[in-house]
Formats: structure tokens, C-alpha cells, sequence
């Protein structure tokens, strides 16, 4: 049994070596061929693969430099000076935090424009710890002041008219006019700067003419900034702690 | 006639067909080599080509030029922040004052108002006359303003009583501000 096996196994060896040296010719083109076909799947397709990524990253590279130079282009013709006052009477218009020099500023100045005097007032100051306080369905945070006021109508009704050209921004809730005494509810505006993530990969979304606008008439809104004629803000704070004032008719209301 | 007497040999028949299909399998070997060495090339070139570097190069440069101006940065962002916030602040809150402008801009000589209230929305209030003429021109005026629906609506008439001892009519109203 084990010397046919054997014999097979020779034929067999033999069969072999006589196909091998029939088709010898042929091992070199068919081993070229398929050589070509490995590169072709493992090489060529690849790198065209990967010449259509690159030409893709280009394309987003190129649009990304694009909004670099703009932005670049943009950031060197910014006026820094005109850039840190329109910052300026921006945030005098909406501080960053809870400004009571700001505030009362802003009531005494409306008062002494239009004659009319500060009585009795209150704040409602909210949290002390720093986290925001909405009064009703205001998105931004106030501070509330009841403020009592004495002057005809007409007066009231121009220091509703001055106090919102006035920094900080305001919003009267609630007019009660008796006599010749009046009561008057207001929040003043404050908002926390956001925190800066510098990317400049981002672009810039240039102010429209309408923010351009907004910008200039907060320019000309009255505020400490241009009020040397008012009574100092330590006088106004001072005045403010003692929660009282009288309604004489001098135009300091503090 | 015997069939095995033949000159010409079957076997280089057969010998020249496969030498034929030799030839055949190395041309095409041949073939495909030369495209594949070409496509290959071409590819490489491509991708040699792309000016992906120098574009990254440029980006650099120029955001190392913007590292410059963060500052210049920082404050347009802010800006355009507090903009925002005063514009939604200004769009949203509530301006009577152009209202009662209005309105005490119509009262009729010798008409004071005495009272005004107003709160979310609702304005309240009182007038008083010696004359009962001025009165009904006030009121002319306010039920004017209330068809025309832009300063007030919903306007009622509260109340209107005589004082005897200062001869005055007072006249009290409602109505809701636009």
C-alpha cells in the first residue's frame, strides 16, 4: 500500500513539473498581469482616492485662507480709537454688571434736564452673588428701582422722554401720576460679557447699517461720560445709601 | 493510403497557435504594465501638484498676522455683542412716552389731567374742566384716537362726575396703550 502511494505521489510530482515546464512561458506576463492588477487595487485606486481627498481639503483650505485674508484684510482697516469708543458708550449703554453710579447717573441727569425732582426711591438689587436677575419676561438681566418723582404730567412724561436717551438702557414698567407727585417703576439693563474664544478661522460678521446706526445714536445718548455738570458719583452713591431725598425743586435730585 | 503517411506535422500547428497566445499574454503584460506605470505616475504628479502646502503655508502667515490684531478683535467682538444686546433691549421694551406724548399733546385749553397711571399695557386716566365743552372735545379726541386704532384701543369711559365745590367735571378713562 505504502509503495503505491508513493507512485501516485511521484505521477502526480511528475504531472506537476511537466505542466510547470509546458506553461514556464507563460509565468512571467500572467505574474506581471497580476501584479498590475494588485497595484492597480492596492496602489493606483488609493492614491486617486486620495488625490480627490486632497483636492477636496484644498478646496476648504483655500476657503478657509480665503476667510483668514478677509478677515486679516478687515481687522487692519478697523479704526482701534473709533473701535474703543464705540466699545465705550456701548457699555456705558449696557454694562457688563450691576452699575448703580450708572443708574443714578442716569435719573439724576433725566431729572435735572427736565426739572423734575427725586423723592424716595428704591432698588431691587436681585442677587449679590453675581448670577443674573430677570424681571418678568425680560430676556436680560435689571436691576428694578421704584423711584417717586414730583413735576406736573407733561415733566414726567419728558423724563420718561430723557431717561431712555440715556445710558445705562432703561425700560419704564410703571407710570402713576396724582397731583403734583408721581411714582415711577424701572429696570436698568445690565449684561455679563461673553466669554472670548478667538477663532480666526471664523468670519467676522461685519455690523450691518442699521447696527451702524444703533451705534451712533448710542453715541449721543447722555451718559456720566458727558455729564461734568452733574453731582459727582459719590455724592449720587452717598445719597442713594440713605434710600431717602426730598422733593424740593433744586436740579439735583440727590 | 495509409493515414499515418503526413507531411505536414500537426504538432507545429499547435506549437504555433500557443506560441501565438504567448506572444498574446506578454503583450497584454506588456499593456498593462505601461498603463499601470503611467496611471501611477499620473496619479503621483497629481498629487505632487496640489498646492496644499503652500495654501497652509499662506494660512499661517496669515493668521500669525491676525495673532497681531486680536486685540482689534476682541473689542469688534464685543461690540458687535453689546449691539445685539441693546438692539433686542430697544425692540423689546416698552415705549409709552410717544403715546402720552400724543395724547397730552390733544388736550384742549383749559383740560389738565390730574391722574395717569399706567401698567403692562392699560393707561388710566383722569382730566377735569371747568367747562363741559373741553371735556367732550377731550373725549372727542380719544374716541378718535381709538377708531384710528394706533395710540389707544379698547377705550372706556369711566366716570364723569361734577365738583360742586371747585366747579370742576372730572373724567376718568381707560384704555389699552399700542
Amino acid at each position: 500500500m505504502e509503495v503505491d502511494s508513493k507512485k501516485k505521489f511521484n505521477l502526480e510530482f511528475n504531472n506537476l513539473l511537466i505542466l510547470y515546464r509546458h506553461y514556464k512561458d507563460y509565468s512571467l506576463p500572467l505574474g506581471v498581469i497580476l501584479a498590475c492588477i494588485l497595484v492597480i487595487f492596492w496602489v493606483v485606486i488609493p492614491q486617486f482616492q486620495q488625490y480627490l481627498n486632497s483636492q477636496q481639503e484644498l478646496k476648504t483650505q483655500m476657503q478657509k485662507l480665503e476667510v483668514l485674508k478677509t478677515n486679516y484684510n478687515f481687522l487692519s482697516n478697523l479704526d482701534s480709537a473709533q473701535s474703543s469708543a464705540n466699545l465705550t458708550s456701548l457699555t456705558l449703554a449696557l454694562p457688563s454688571g450691576k452699575d448703580f453710579a450708572g443708574m443714578m447717573d442716569a435719573v439724576s441727569f433725566a431729572s435735572a434736564k427736565t426739572g423734575v425732582s427725586v423723592g424716595d426711591f428704591q432698588f431691587a438689587l436681585g442677587s449679590l452673588s453675581g448670577a443674573d436677575s430677570t424681571q418678568g419676561t425680560s430676556a436680560y438681566p435689571s436691576i428694578k428701582i421704584d423711584i417717586n418723582l414730583a413735576g406736573d404730567t407733561q415733566s414726567i412724561v419728558k423724563f420718561a422722554q430723557e431717561l431712555y436717551k440715556t445710558a445705562p438702557a432703561s425700560e419704564i414698567t410703571s407710570i402713576k401720576v396724582n397731583g403734583g407727585s408721581s411714582s415711577m417703576t424701572i429696570l436698568f439693563y445690565y449684561k455679563p460679557f461673553i466669554s472670548q474664544n478667538v477663532d480666526d478661522s471664523q468670519p467676522i460678521t461685519i455690523l450691518s447699517s442699521q447696527d451702524q446706526a444703533l451705534i451712533k445714536n448710542v453715541a449721543s445718548w447722555n451718559s456720566s461720560a458727558n455729564q461734568s455738570q452733574l453731582p459727582s458719583i459719590s455724592s449720587l452713591l452717598s445719597g442713594a445709601s440713605s434710600q431717602a431725598g426730598s422733593l424740593g425743586s433744586n436740579s439735583s435730585p440727590f | 493510403m495509409n493515414n499515418n503517411i503526413n507531411l505536414i506535422s500537426n504538432q507545429n500547428v499547435g506549437l504555433e497557435k500557443e506560441l501565438r497566445r504567448l506572444k498574446q499574454v506578454r503583450i497584454t503584460s506588456i499593456i498593462c504594465l505601461v498603463v499601470v506605470s503611467l496611471m501611477s505616475i499620473l496619479i503621483f504628479v497629481l498629487n505632487l501638484t496640489l498646492p496644499l502646502d503652500s495654501v497652509k503655508k499662506d494660512q499661517n502667515t496669515t493668521a500669525a498676522n491676525i495673532a497681531l490684531l486680536h486685540q482689534k478683535l476682541i473689542t469688534y467682538n464685543l461690540i458687535t455683542d453689546r449691539v445685539r444686546n441693546i438692539s433686542g433691549i430697544i425692540s423689546q421694551r416698552e415705549d409709552y412716552t410717544t403715546q402720552l406724548s400724543q395724547i397730552l399733546g390733544k388736550l384742549p385749553a383749559g383740560v389738565s389731567m390730574d391722574g395717569l397711571q399706567i401698567d403692562t399695557g392699560k393707561i388710566t386716566f383722569s382730566v377735569s374742566s371747568t367747562s363741559l365743552v373741553s371735556i367732550n372735545q377731550f373725549i372727542d379726541t380719544m374716541v378718535s384716537f381709538n377708531s384710528q386704532g394706533k395710540i389707544i384701543n379698547n377705550l372706556v369711559m369711566q366716570g364723569l362726575s361734577l365738583d360742586t365745590s371747585s366747579g370742576k367735571y372730572d373724567l376718568n378713562m381707560q384704555a389699552g396703550i399700542l
